[in-house]
C-alpha cells in the first residue's frame, strides 16, 4: 500500500515524462523536414547554377559569335540534351540597361518563338540580316511541362555575359552601298528557371 | 534502498525523458546547423566559375573587338563612313610597341585611351557596379621591379558634397606606371576583398625582329570607396604613378 502512494494510474504516472518526449520527437522531425526541404532545394539551386554554366559557356563558345546561324546553330544543339531546367538566351547591344532585361524576359510568349526571332523592332535584342530575314539572337528552352517565364513564381538565376558579335555594318559612300563585317561589343544574358 | 528507487519510479521517467529532450536537442542543431551550411562552398565554387568566365570574356572581347584609328567603337546596326579605318585594338598595341620600345613610354597616350575607350564600351552595362585595371606587364620579370608596359585603372570618383546625387559618382580612368609590380596584390587585393582576375599571354615585337612574351590581364572588383583609390582620386602620389586620362567617358558618349 505505501509503494502506491500518489498512485494516478498508467497515464497519469507518466504523464510528465511523455510531454516532454512528444516535445522532443515534434522538434526533431520539424527539424528533419526542415533539413530535407533546404537539402533538396540547394541541390535544385546547384544544379541549375551547373547547367547555366554548362549552357552559357557552349553558347559562348570563345566569347565570339560569328552570325545568326552559328548562334542558331548552338542553341538547337542545347536543346537536344533535355535539360530538367527552361531557359532564355539573349543577345543585346553594350547599349543595354541589365535591369530591364527581366522585364523583357517576362514579356514573351515562346509559343511564339518564330516571331520572337524574326521581330525587327518589337524587341530590343540584338539582331542580323540574314537570307531568311532579319533574326534576332534570342534562343529558349521549355523543359517538357515547363511553365512560361512570365508565369514563373518561383525562383529564377539569371546572368549576363560581355561578348564579341560579328555585324555586317554599312559603310556610307557617295555611290556604293556596301558592307562590312565588324566586330561589335555586346551582352549575352541569361535565364534559368524551373 | 530498493524502496526509494520504488517510490521515485515518475521521477526517473521524467529525468530519462528530460535526457531524451537534450538528446534531440543537439541531433535538432545538428541537423539546423548541417542545413544552413549545406552547399555553401559548392555556390562559391559556381559563383567563382562565373566571375571567372565574365572576367574571361570581357579581356577576350577587348581584343575581338574593332575600333577606328583614333578609337571609336563600332556598335551594331550603326552606318560607318567609308573613310575610316577599322583596327584592332591590339594591332595598335604591337605597333607602339615595334616603333617605341628603346623609349621609356611604349605605348602612347592616344593607345593608352583607345584602351580605355575599348575598356569603357566592352563593360558599360556593368558600369556602376564594378572597377577594374587592365595591365599589360613583362612576363617573368625581376619581383618588385617595373615591368608594366601599361596598366588603365577605371575607378568610380565619390563625390560626396555634390548636390546632384547622378553626379555623387562619376568614372574616372588613369593611366598608371606603378613604380613596382606587386602594386596590385599589394594594394588592390588587401582593400576591395573580393577580385576576379584573368590572364593571356602575348607576343610583342621591335622593330628590330626582336619579340618578348608579356602578360595581359584584367582584375576586375566590386566598386567601393577604399583608400588607395580616393588618394589616386585625388592625385596623391602612390606607388601607382597615375595619370589621369581625360574626356574617356565624354567622347565615346
Amino acid at each position: 500500500m505505501l509503494s502506491r502512494k500518489g498512485f494516478i494510474g498508467p497515464i497519469g504516472d507518466d504523464l510528465p515524462s511523455l510531454i516532454p518526449i512528444v516535445t522532443g520527437l515534434v522538434i526533431f522531425f520539424s527539424v528533419f523536414v526542415l533539413t530535407l526541404n533546404t537539402y533538396n532545394e540547394k541541390n535544385v539551386f546547384l544544379e541549375r547554377q551547373m547547367d547555366m554554366t554548362t549552357v552559357a559557356r557552349d553558347i559562348k563558345g570563345d566569347s565570339l559569335i560569328l552570325n545568326w546561324s552559328q548562334f542558331n546553330h548552338r542553341c538547337n544543339e542545347m536543346k537536344l540534351r533535355r535539360y530538367p531546367y527552361s531557359f532564355m538566351i539573349a543577345i543585346y547591344n553594350n547599349e543595354v540597361d541589365v535591369t530591364k532585361v527581366i522585364d523583357e524576359f517576362k514579356g514573351l510568349n515562346l509559343d511564339d518563338y518564330d516571331s520572337i526571332i524574326s521581330s525587327e523592332n518589337e524587341f530590343s535584342f540584338l539582331g542580323q540580316k540574314t537570307d531568311e530575314g532579319n533574326k534576332n539572337f534570342f534562343c529558349s528552352y521549355l523543359r517538357v511541362g515547363g511553365r512560361e517565364f512570365s508565369e514563373n513564381k518561383r525562383q529564377y538565376t539569371v546572368r549576363f555575359y560581355p561578348i564579341a558579335v560579328q555585324q555586317p555594318i554599312g559603310v556610307n559612300t557617295s555611290n556604293v552601298n556596301a558592307t562590312q563585317f565588324l566586330i561589335v561589343p555586346a551582352v549575352m544574358a541569361m535565364v534559368v528557371w524551373e | 534502498m530498493n524502496a526509494f528507487f520504488r517510490e521515485h519510479k515518475a521521477q526517473a521517467a521524467l529525468v530519462d525523458s528530460l535526457f531524451f529532450i537534450a538528446i534531440i536537442s543537439a541531433l535538432g542543431t545538428g541537423l539546423f546547423y548541417f542545413a544552413i551550411n549545406y552547399g555553401l562552398s559548392s555556390e562559391e565554387l559556381l559563383n567563382s566559375f562565373y566571375s571567372s568566365d565574365f572576367t574571361t570574356d570581357a579581356l577576350k572581347v577587348i581584343t575581338y573587338v574593332n575600333i577606328t584609328r583614333d578609337g571609336e567603337i563600332v556598335k551594331a546596326n550603326r552606318v560607318v563612313n567609308s573613310t575610316d579605318e577599322f583596327d584592332y585594338l591590339f594591332a595598335m598595341i604591337k605597333e607602339d610597341y615595334a616603333e617605341n620600345s628603346k623609349k621609356e613610354v611604349k605605348i602612347t597616350l592616344p593607345t593608352q585611351k583607345n584602351i580605355a575607350k575599348t575598356l569603357y564600351e566592352v563593360l558599360k552595362p556593368f558600369d556602376s557596379s564594378f572597377d577594374y585595371a587592365f595591365f599589360i606587364s613583362k612576363e617573368g620579370g625581376v619581383q618588385g621591379e617595373q615591368n608594366f608596359l601599361v596598366m588603365i585603372l577605371a575607378l568610380h570618383k565619390y563625390q560626396s558634397e555634390e548636390s546632384d546625387p547622378l553626379k555623387m559618382v562619376t568614372r574616372e580612368y588613369y593611366s598608371c606606371r606603378p613604380k613596382f609590380s606587386n602594386v596590385i596584390e599589394k594594394y588592390i587585393y588587401p582593400s576591395v576583398g573580393s577580385l576576379d582576375s584573368s590572364f593571356g599571354r602575348i607576343s610583342l615585337c621591335e622593330n628590330s625582329g626582336t619579340c618578348s612574351s608579356f602578360l595581359i590581364g584584367i582584375n576586375i572588383w566590386v566598386s567601393k570607396s577604399v583608400e588607395i583609390f580616393n588618394k589616386i582620386n585625388e592625385g596623391d602620389d602612390t606607388e601607382f604613378v597615375c595619370t589621369k586620362l581625360e574626356g574617356i567617358v565624354k567622347e565615346v558618349n
